[in-house]
């Protein structure tokens, strides 16, 4: 999912105090699917509240904003819109990977395989509309904007970012360096111990800082290369990039021949990948300009009836988590929209 | 047809300064009545009101009512190449642009492109407030100066004949009493005992933006009500209010 540069490009391993203060834009999807996969019961299921709806998302989001706006940082949640076209093969491939976790979920359930349940259930995660306008109701709770895109999110954030309305985007991948945000910060929202139930194992996910300009330097690559770079690795908009072609090779053929279509040694033939539209939804995708996010403080009142009254969060952890973010300094402040009237 | 010709590059320097604490790109709208801008900071903490009648202009005109978005980085840089003494003409051109005429003997000319702002106009809060005051600008930075010793905020107490300033924090506590009496009040009326806390930096920047026009500042406020500091930018009228969201007290 993605596009994945791997060890091709210079990252800087950052704290994140180091980025405290800052304003993100965050791929809204990306970071609830995170959620959702992650926070589950033994058993792999999901938390729910007393009425039996799923709280993992909402629960993953507060908890996650509140150590984030703790840091005084800023976030704009970006969500995705109508996807490109392009894109329809790989979502094809998602829902399918998807359906079939969800039956091997179920028969590892009946079987009692527990471990085996929960990897499934991860994988088979689904992220429905409700649950993304609850993500949205706690993110107004919580005075943090968020912005629905025109089509792929990660292209509206680093709109935001090139306008310098927000200082990085905070993603998994590096489709954001492709659609030219000059700033990248990974892990933020996922940072630290996290379980891989592919492998059973613990490991700690720090966060990293990745610049354009330090992957155009380091890589010798124009802007413009690099998205050819990213087509020849595989993007979502042609999910199996080409065969035999990893980093080494396609810096190779781009070097020796300056662009994709040049590049004489594809097994495959060009002509079924539409690389010229791929090209242009990364240069110039379709994007709101000049969005201006407002944030807000956190509405205590609003945060406490949605998460305790209607979703039967604890009472104190929530308050206490609230006390935390009050007592900041960006927190401090009314807003004069309570005398407008 | 929009024309606007100040003596001088004063007032324009000092807008374009206050402008700048909060936006980065502001629009200006033109009436034949003047010009005006109004806006609040990303936060809605502070919000900028001016008025520019057209009586404040050496000569105006404007024919039907428009509206001029600019960057303020290139507002600030472009009036920032006027000296005080030069006389500034702004005209509208052709091709969606504001043209800068400086005039001292020679003449200087520049044309910056508008830009296109979806910023939507900030309504201005309702206030009824009940201290008023108008104090000497260097009083009120000195004691702003004081208070951020200790402190990022200042509370401010009114009584019918004295005003307090304080601060306090970790590091210790910082008061300061005027009285009415003193040569740096020059007016104190309070209807009820008011008390509120603001953010020192916001005030700072604001009277330091204006500190080439304002020798003295209106100020009023209530109790835990937004502060509201009064600027004349010349003695024609034209004035720069500046709203400012109190700090969410604690008692």
């Amino acid at each position: 999912m993605g596009v994945d540069f791997g060890d091709s490009i210079p990252r800087e391993k950052i704290q994140l105090e180091d980025i405290s203060g800052w304003k993100l834009a965050v791929d809204g999807y990306n970071t609830l699917y995170q959620f959702l996969a992650i926070i589950r019961g033994m058993d792999g299921g999901h938390l729910k509240d007393s009425q039996g709806r799923v709280t993992s998302h909402i629960s993953g989001l507060f908890y996650r904003n509140v150590n984030l706006l703790e840091l005084g940082m800023k976030l704009v949640y970006v969500f995705d819109g109508k996807p490109p076209e392009l894109k329809m093969e790989e979502i094809r491939r998602r829902s399918e990977a998807r359906r079939e976790a969800k039956d091997q979920y179920l028969r590892a359930l009946q079987a009692g395989e527990v471990a085996q349940a929960r990897k499934y259930a991860e994988a088979s995660t689904v992220l429905r509309r409700d649950m993304v306008a609850d993500a949205k109701e706690l993110l107004d709770a919580m005075g943090i904007p968020w912005v629905d895109a025109p089509s792929e999110g990660e292209a509206q954030a680093s709109v935001m970012a090139i306008e310098g309305s927000v200082g990085a985007v905070a993603s998994q991948d590096h489709d954001s360096l492709v659609f030219g945000a000059p700033v990248l910060v990974r892990n933020v929202t996922i940072s630290g111990k996290r379980r891989l139930p592919s492998k059973g194992i613990v490991i700690n996910i720090v966060p990293e800082r990745i610049t354009l300009s330090s992957v155009l330097e380091s890589t010798g690559l124009t802007r413009e290369q690099l998205v050819d770079y990213a087509i020849l690795l595989g993007t979502d908009f042609n999910p199996d990039g080409f065969e035999g072609v990893g980093p080494a090779t396609a810096l190779k053929y781009l070097k020796k021949y300056g662009k994709l279509e040049e590049v004489r040694e594809l097994s495959k033939p060009l002509e079924g990948v539409d690389y010229a539209a791929i090209r242009k939804l990364y240069l110039d995708a379709p994007s709101i300009k000049r969005v201006q996010p407002v944030w807000k403080p956190l509405d205590r009142e609003r945060v406490v009836s949605f998460l305790v009254g209607e979703h039967s969060f604890s009472r104190d952890r929530v308050e206490a988590a609230i006390a935390r973010v009050q007592s900041t300094k960006a927190a401090q402040s009314e807003t004069l929209e309570k005398w407008f009237g | 047809m929009f024309l606007a010709k100040s003596a001088s590059t004063t007032e324009w320097r000092a807008i374009s300064a206050a402008v700048k604490t909060l936006v980065e790109e502001a629009t200006f709208e033109a009436t034949s009545e003047g010009l005006t801008f109004r806006a609040m900071d990303p936060s809605h903490v502070a919000l900028v009101d001016l008025t520019l009648p057209n009586s404040s202009f050496s000569s105006y005109s404007c024919q039907k009512p428009t509206k001029f978005s600019v960057r303020v980085e290139d507002l600030v840089k472009l009036v920032g190449r006027g000296d005080p003494k030069d006389s500034l003409e702004i005209r509208d051109t052709e091709e969606d642009s504001l043209a800068f005429t400086f005039q001292n003997g020679y003449k200087r000319e520049f044309t910056i492109h508008l830009i296109e702002s979806t910023a939507a106009s900030a309504p201005l809060p309702k206030l009824e407030l009940e201290t008023k005051a108008t104090l000497t600008k260097s009083i009120l930075d000195k004691v702003l100066a004081d208070m951020s010793v200790v402190a990022d905020q200042v509370t401010i107490q009114a009584t019918k004949d004295r005003l307090t300033f304080s601060g306090k924090s970790d590091i210790g506590k910082a008061d300061v009493s005027l009285n009415k009496s003193d040569a740096d009040v020059l007016k104190l009326e309070s209807a009820a005992d008011s008390k509120a806390s603001f953010s020192i930096e916001y005030i700072q920047s604001i009277l330091k933006a204006l500190s080439s026009v304002a020798d003295t500042v209106d100020l009023a406020y209530s109790s835990k009500k937004p502060l509201v500091l009064t600027f004349a930018l010349n003695s024609q009228g034209a004035k720069l209010l500046f709203y400012l969201a109190p700090r969410v007290s604690s008692d």
